[in-house]
């Protein structure tokens, strides 16, 4: 296997190399300051102990902006054995070596701070906040409406209570998510209309109503909603809604 | 013929480890899509999957998904040039492959759990185990432990090499406090209290500090290193930038997190300070964007690799008016009256993310792919990476203009004429500007579906037919060797 022996650097084509590397490690450095402004070619040719060598182009800019002369390669071959750098200007000046308090030792002290602040409140602070809002006053549990112990049940009383908020106060509906009930030729079929009160319908904002109140409560609001605002699709009996449960 | 030269381009342990990030990244990103645009058809047609995979599920797989894929992005960014940075290879790495692997696979049984158990009943079980019910946030606390060890390696890591390598840089040491406040801000989302204003405020370090302040911090870091090697700007101009950047990120950012305290039950006070401090943090973002045109202006655009060099330019902009005037627009205490909870929030969520996290994973990604093969000629380019840029760009225009529009609809007829009322409401929602971009959500979603195809089609093949010029086929040629670095 050849070794690289020797890389000489030539710039903006003058014959005299502007570079010569003949040791390990075979890097070219280049200091932009050494160069105006502008866009400059470069070949590096690399010689091997086999007598073979090779002959690169490159083309990289150099620009002086605000007294820093910064370098940039546009253009390099696609395989190159030798790499090929720019030095960045602060690079040249030496960066200071860190310092273990200020880049270790804080940090990480800072880190472990946060996560004991952390660890303790995760243990302590839903006990301070639940003793926190212990002065606001439980919500009372909204009493269910009870059917009238043998008494007819309103059902226009049922509808103003819980349909009439989606589906209007006189059955008109809204847009096209909430069902007009008045007028809806839907309602002739009963079953249908006994199925959806009790189980609601998936994938609508209708909900089910079937545990919340009873046969005579349910057969009551459809009744009323079956003949009321000109409606006149029959009537349902509390047996018919209990068949259905 | 001499074979003097490896045939593959030397990668550091901690760049292989990378390459794995950014795999994992763009297969998440896949997720994203889908679960989002399962979700914007569950908008248009509430019945489409009902009961197998309810929209909550859906908008929690997208945005979860969203920000692993993006925090993955940009550490995969991070073990990508650190050893470039420090000039060796990162101390730790055996750990931090291992918690990697952890981390992938605690990711995985998340989202199996997210899909296949959704919910749980209201106990602690639930919290350690199943969803811990903050939105956006909504990983178990098991996950929320195991990435905070994550970044807790992460910054050993940092640290560790920075020790051995006797190298400091400013851009180094703003990693460092960055990684400390990443870590750290995280913690803040996993506070559980039975107060709702306390939970309330505690959740927004984790969506508005960690994710708006570390992040951009983060961005800052990687943006430095990226423009350091697409177009060889000076050190020093970049870390000026970035000590800038910082000092108004978080000088605008720690009181602007006030914008999110108006309306959550937090003193009055917070409507002044969150107004005025909100207002100027747009600066920052200002201040990147000059500095983006400055260098690209400066270097006249003769960058290595032109995808990721357009990715910058897309990022400086992006980031602007995603994060910067989209969050105005909604941010003065006056218009977030009426505008908050509004699809207003959506539109800069959407824009911003894509602005300023998607662009800069991009950007990482398309460095990394002209490094990982053979190497390429430089500059990079292929014919798709600008088909696939552009219709994710157009994309994300189409998703944000539809959140936009249907966000003032629901500020104009539902919040200011309406008066929040449920008639106001279903006036709002039935409105045709309302419904019908439902419709412009999902294909403009669809049109970035086949954004990321392109995306990842070039990604895998970007370089791999370098067609070479005749008169380059020299001797030279025939040997694989390290490329331009």
């Amino acid at each position: 296997m050849a070794q690289i022996e020797r890389v000489e650097v030539y710039v903006d084509g003058s014959p005299e190399p502007f570079q010569v590397i003949t040791q390990a490690p075979f890097k070219v450095k280049l200091n932009p300051a050494d160069f105006e402004a502008g866009d400059h070619n470069m070949r590096v040719v690399i010689y091997y102990d086999n007598g073979e060598y090779y002959d690169q182009p490159y083309l990289f800019t150099i620009q002086h902006n605000n007294e820093i002369a910064v370098g940039h390669i546009n253009q390099s071959p696609i395989h190159s054995p030798v790499a090929v750098d720019l030095i960045d200007p602060m690079e040249q000046e030496g960066l200071p070596p860190p310092k273990v308090l200020t880049h270790a030792v804080i940090p990480t002290l800072l880190f472990l701070l946060i996560l004991v602040v952390a660890g303790w409140f995760s243990f302590y602070g839903d006990t301070s906040a639940s003793a926190e809002v212990t002065n606001i006053e439980p919500i009372a549990k909204p009493s269910r409406p009870e059917a009238p112990a043998g008494g007819a049940v309103d059902g226009a009383a049922i509808f103003a209570e819980n349909c009439a908020s989606c589906h209007g106060p006189n059955g008109e509906g809204q847009g096209d998510v909430f069902p007009a009930l008045a007028g809806n030729a839907n309602l002739a079929d009963t079953d249908m209309v006994i199925d959806t009160v009790l189980h609601g319908r998936q994938g609508t904002a209708m909900v089910p109503w079937g545990e919340q109140m009873n046969d005579d409560q349910i057969a009551a609001v459809i009744n009323y909603v079956l003949s009321a605002w000109g409606n006149d699709f029959g009537s349902v009996t509390p047996e018919e809604v209990a068949a259905k449960r | 013929m001499t074979q003097a030269v490896q045939s593959h381009p030397k990668l550091y342990e901690s760049q292989k480890l990378a390459r794995w990030y950014f795999v994992v990244a763009i297969t998440l990103f896949s997720a994203q899509l889908i679960f989002g645009l399962i979700a914007a058809y569950q908008q248009i047609d509430p019945n489409f999957l009902f009961q197998l995979a309810p929209f909550m599920t859906n908008r929690t797989l997208h945005v979860n998904a969203m920000v692993v894929w993006l925090l993955v992005g940009m550490m995969g960014g991070v073990y990508w040039f650190l050893p470039k940075e420090t000039g060796r290879e990162v101390v730790g790495i055996t750990l931090a492959k291992i918690i990697w692997w952890v981390i992938v696979a605690g990711v995985t049984v998340v989202v199996l759990v997210y899909l296949f158990v959704q919910i749980g009943p209201a106990k602690w079980t639930t919290i350690w185990f199943i969803n811990e019910g903050r939105e956006y946030i909504e990983a178990p606390r098991w996950a929320d432990i195991a990435i905070v060890l994550w970044v807790a390696i992460f910054l050993f890591n940092v640290i560790a090499t920075v020790l051995k390598a006797r190298r400091i840089t400013g851009i180094l040491m703003v990693l460092i406090f960055d990684l400390v406040a990443l870590g750290a801000l995280y913690t803040a989302g996993m506070h559980f209290t039975v107060n709702i204003t306390m939970d309330q405020f505690l959740w927004w370090w984790v969506i508005h500090l960690w994710v708006e302040a570390t992040w951009e911090v983060l961005v800052g870091v990687l943006m430095a290193w990226a423009l350091m090697y697409l177009l060889g700007t000076s050190r020093r101009l970049l870390e000026t930038w970035l000590f800038i950047e910082v000092a108004l990120v978080f000088g605008t950012g720690i009181i602007g997190l006030g914008h999110h305290y108006f309306w959550i039950g937090t003193p009055e006070y917070w409507l002044g300070l969150g107004g005025f401090f909100s207002a100027l943090e747009p600066l920052p973002l200002v201040a990147m964007v000059v500095h983006a045109v400055y260098d690209a202006g400066g270097h006249r655009l003769g960058a290595v690799n032109r995808p990721a060099m357009f990715w910058v330019i897309a990022q400086a902009f992006g980031n602007f008016i995603g994060a910067g005037v989209w969050g105005f627009m909604q941010t003065l205490p006056q218009i977030n009256m009426f505008s908050h909870g509004t699809q207003l929030a959506a539109a800069h969520g959407h824009l911003a993310f894509f602005g300023a996290y998607l662009s800069t994973v991009m950007v990482l990604v398309y460095i990394a792919a002209q490094n990982l093969r053979r190497p390429v000629r430089i500059p990079v380019s292929s014919k798709l990476w600008g088909w696939a840029a552009g219709l994710l760009i157009l994309g994300i225009i189409g998703i944000g203009g539809a959140f936009t529009i249907s966000g003032f609809t629901q500020t104009l007829i539902e919040r200011a004429a309406g008066g929040s009322t449920w008639a106001a409401f279903i006036q709002a929602y039935t409105h045709p500007w309302y419904a019908n971009t439902l419709w412009w959500r999902f294909w403009f979603g669809m049109v970035m579906l086949v954004g990321f195809v392109l995306l990842a089609v070039d990604l895998l093949t970007i370089g791999k037919h370098a067609e070479l010029p005749k008169a380059a086929r020299q001797p030279a040629v025939a040997a694989a060797g390290g490329g331009h670095d």
